[in-house]
């Protein structure tokens, strides 16, 4: 810097000084609030009857004041998108990357950097966590309900740590059913199609004391994806591809809920509102494995594997209003799963126990809660994988709070918090983040936020041994193969995200609206597979690898979303994606590169709804989406096409017919397996 | 000069004014949409308007106010965070004397009220707060099609996205309070028990 510009800076500092104190100054005598609005106090009775009233003053929360990149899946969206399954319902979601990999398994990512377990994703159903620690991801086979009970969706893209704690590193999807006391009566829904074939049936009454309820049902058939992976021939595992099942995937479950609210305050809310649900399901597909033998001649042999997920879960809560400005909700639940894992069989049990206390003191909004997660498994022993320990309980103990501070009345706010998370033996996580709203008028809103993260390496990350027998190394002796032994590693840390993040939305004459996204992701200390450095590892053809914090990686990009009401009968929603990221390479030898990260994200994600409502008993619906190309898997970039007409015949019936995939045959999206082209008739009878 | 001024500033204080001000230019440089939409309002931002006419036009009986400038006391319950925007008109001056408004809470809370405002639904709430509201001389404005019915004096109703009301004399005559013509005028007449 010069010696003139030096001198310079007091004369900048001071025009600084001065100028910003007359904003202050100004921001102190005019309230916000009187600029934006028209003060009907000064017009008179016969011109206040003239007034048009605008809906949308009776949310709780408006979307645009959510300093958090959200996007909200409504129950309108899920009735005239077409999907029949939770992940494809997602597809709608701004920046999701949804790609079927086999007819029960799913990718299902958010701003990058995760396989096909989605290691960076929480999500919740009606409160309850279905992250598996065991993989650090999400079984979408066995995540499903009614759909037509789901009330919304919402999907929060970027860290959510500080409410939601550990693994809400790249997003939070919170999937909420409908109260009890919106789904009374019958209700049946029969799907018959090419690839599907669904009942689901519900019924929802009132009880004795003004508690609602309901029961429902549902079982399911679906059929193979096209093509069949011929990796029979390749002699070494292609962790990569799944093969294809031979049966169809068929799976059933039951549950029930009930809600009930129990006195009223004062202040016409809720005294206590009891939640009582829960659900069992059972689901089977077979799929086609290669087995090694292991003992000469060490061949790959090809068998059938039944994968039977079996599970159920109960969850009550209790929301008590405490005043009108506060309120405090206890939660716990009980979860229980057993399934094939890709290396052995296993069962997970949780228990969990949830508090929270929100309150409101002058220009303060608290939130704060503890919560006690009680986590045990146990895994089969296999010739060739297991865990070590076989059995596993673990306790984990957290705590959060956050404060909303009110700047400027309605115009800035700034919210600071933070989770604490101790999941002993290891140290304690600390996820901090910050997140700053200004909402200078009523139609636009700004915010940004600086926020971190942590994901807790999974048990098999911790705990695995595994062998394989593979000839991707020259083996040492003719006719030999080397063996590959994977450990896992007890001493590995969290990785670590540090997300920046701002956001723009806009509210044009209620008809439009936009939002806007820009992201910036530096991960730290991600876990990946490493040479040991055991010195008897390459020995005797016999390698070790292990799992180390040993990758590091950036991520950044832009979201964007837009709903027009373009006339009263039309909806158009669209959203694009752009997703940069930059992984640092893997410190594994290039012969070992399927034991590196399989990490393949689009660059480009596009996708456009129109809703049309021909009559008010007519819908017709297209979805057009345009998917990138996954240059790490090599699958091509596709567009689709989705169609919905749907008749109401009267209160009670609707009928509708649905095509998915129009343009093409088939395409693939996340394995060799091809998603096809198909066509499906639902009844919708309610009553 | 400029030397000294900077240096009395501090360097903490400097920063903090470069923030404020960074954060200041920032955000006022985006263009904002002018508010040409002069006959349309959001629903409680509107009757805001309306309540604050009531006020105006309204004549309790003496024996309500204790001193000669008391406050008028607009309490109200809401089932919504929208109903705040009542807080407006907290400090206001309607006929000589400055309206209070609070957030009903608890039955202590009645004695300053002189209006009273039901932002909610709840049938049971309606009755049990009129039936305690009643020998008070309180303006009771609702917002649900029975309100009038119940015992209400002024209830809300909307006709083609626009906002009417309803008077129910007979209830105002038996707590002593006197509408002037400019409510009556605006107003749709109800009979007790009638419709």
């Amino acid at each position: 810097m010069s010696k003139i510009q030096k001198r310079f800076i007091p004369i900048y500092l001071m025009v600084w000084a001065i100028v910003s104190n007359a904003f202050i100054c100004h921001a102190q005598i005019g309230p916000a609030m009187d600029q934006q609005g028209v003060d009907f106090t000064s017009f008179s009775l016969e011109e206040l009857k003239d007034v048009e009233i605008t809906s949308a003053s009776k949310k709780p929360k408006k979307l645009s004041e959510i300093p958090a990149a959200v996007y909200v899946i409504t129950k309108e969206d899920i009735r005239r998108s077409g999907a029949t399954s939770i992940p494809e319902l997602l597809r709608m979601a701004t920046g999701v990357h949804v790609a079927r990999s086999t007819v029960a398994e799913w990718a299902v990512n958010i701003r990058g950097l995760s396989g096909l377990y989605a290691q960076n994703l929480l999500v919740l159903i009606d409160g309850r966590s279905v992250y598996t620690h065991v993989f650090s991801g999400v079984f979408w086979d066995i995540q499903d309900t009614i759909l037509e009970d789901i009330d919304r969706i919402e999907v929060v893209r970027g860290p959510g740590a500080t409410l939601w704690g550990a693994n809400a590193v790249n997003g939070v999807i919170n999937i909420i059913t409908k109260k009890t006391a919106e789904t009374k009566g019958y209700q049946t829904i029969v799907i018959g199609g090419s690839e599907e074939q669904v009942v689901s049936l519900r019924y929802g009454s009132k009880l004795e004391n003004d508690a609602t309820y309901r029961v429902y049902g549902k079982v399911f058939n679906r059929g193979n994806l096209a093509g069949v992976i011929e990796d029979i021939e390749n002699d070494y595992i292609d962790f990569n591809n799944k093969v294809q099942p031979k049966k169809e995937w068929r799976s059933g479950r039951m549950g029930f809920r009930i809600d009930s609210e129990v006195g009223r305050n004062m202040m016409d809310v809720p005294l206590n509102t009891f939640t009582l649900q829960g659900e069992a399901y059972r689901s089977r597909y077979e799929k086609d494995v290669l087995k090694q033998i292991h003992a000469p001649p060490w061949t790959t042999i090809e068998s059938s594997d039944t994968s039977e997920p079996t599970g159920g879960h109960l969850l009550g809560r209790w929301r008590r209003a405490l005043s009108y400005d506060s309120e405090a909700v206890m939660q716990v639940y009980l979860d229980h799963c057993q399934r094939e894992y890709d290396f052995s069989q296993g069962k997970v049990s949780t228990a969990d126990v949830d508090f929270q206390h929100r309150f409101k003191h002058q220009k303060h909004e608290l939130i704060w809660g503890v919560a006690y997660r009680f986590i045990s498994d146990e895994f089969d022993d296999r010739d060739n994988a297991r865990s070590h320990p076989e059995y596993l309980n673990q306790h984990i103990l957290s705590t959060f709070i956050q404060d909303e501070i009110l700047i400027l009345p309605d115009t800035l706010s700034l919210i600071i918090g933070s989770k604490f998370e101790y999941n002993a033996p290891a140290d304690p996580e600390i996820q901090p983040s910050i997140r700053l709203i200004y909402l200078p008028h009523h139609n636009h809103a700004f915010w940004a936020a600086v926020s971190r993260a942590v994901r807790i390496p999974s048990r098999l990350e911790h705990d695995i041994e595994k062998v394989d027998r593979v000839d991707i190394i020259p083996p040492l002796n003719e006719g030999e193969r080397s063996e590959v032994i994977t450990l896992g590693n007890d001493d590995l840390k969290s990785e670590k995200l540090t997300a920046y993040e701002v956001g723009y939305r806009l509210l044009l004459f209620s008809q439009l609206q936009l939002n806007t996204t820009a992201f910036y992701n530096d991960y730290d200390e991600l876990i990946g597979l490493d040479h040991n450095n055991n010195p008897q590892s390459g020995a005797e053809g016999t390698y070790e690898l292990s799992y180390e914090n040993s990758l590091h990686a950036t991520a950044y990009g832009v979201e964007l979303d837009a709903n027009w009401q373009a006339t009263d009968s039309w909806l158009l929603k669209a959203t694009y994606t752009h997703l940069m990221t930059d992984v640092s390479d893997s410190p594994l030898r290039p012969e070992f590169r399927e034991y590196k990260p399989e990490r393949s994200n689009p660059q480009n994600l596009f996708s456009i709804r129109s809703a049309w409502d021909v009559t008010s008993d007519v819908d017709f619906d297209l979805w057009f989406r345009f998917v990138g190309r996954l240059p790490e898997k090599d699958i091509d970039s596709y567009t689709t096409l989705d169609a919905r007409i749907a008749w109401r015949f009267s209160k009670s019936l609707e009928l509708s017919l649905v095509g998915q995939n129009l343009f093409e045959r088939g395409h693939e999206e996340y394995s060799a397996l091809e998603v096809e082209r198909s066509i499906y008739g639902k009844i919708d009878w309610h009553f | 000069m400029i030397k000294k001024m900077s240096k009395s500033l501090g360097v903490r204080g400097v920063v903090r004014q470069m923030a404020i001000l960074l954060l200041c230019v920032l955000l006022s440089s985006y263009p904002s949409i002018g508010a040409t939409e002069s006959v349309s309002g959001s629903e409680y931002e509107v009757k805001v308007g309306f309540i604050y006419n009531f006020a105006k036009f309204i004549t309790w009986p003496k024996s309500v106010f204790g001193k000669n400038f008391e406050a008028i006391g607009l309490c109200f319950v809401s089932s919504y965070p929208a109903g705040d925007v009542l807080f407006k008109l907290d400090q206001k001056t309607v006929q000589g004397r400055k309206i209070k408004v609070k957030r009903y809470k608890t039955a202590e809370d009645l004695k300053g009220c002189q209006i009273f405002f039901f932002g909610t639904t709840n049938e049971m709430f309606i009755r049990q707060m009129l039936n305690a509201l009643q020998g008070r001389s309180v303006l009771t404005i609702g917002e649900t099609d029975s309100f009038t019915k119940l015992g209400g004096m002024i209830g809300f109703f909307k006709e083609k996205n626009r906002l009417r009301f309803q008077v129910n004399l007979a209830a105002t005559e038996k707590e002593g309070l006197k509408l002037s013509a400019q409510i009556l005028n605006s107003a749709q007449i109800v009979k007790e028990g009638n419709e």
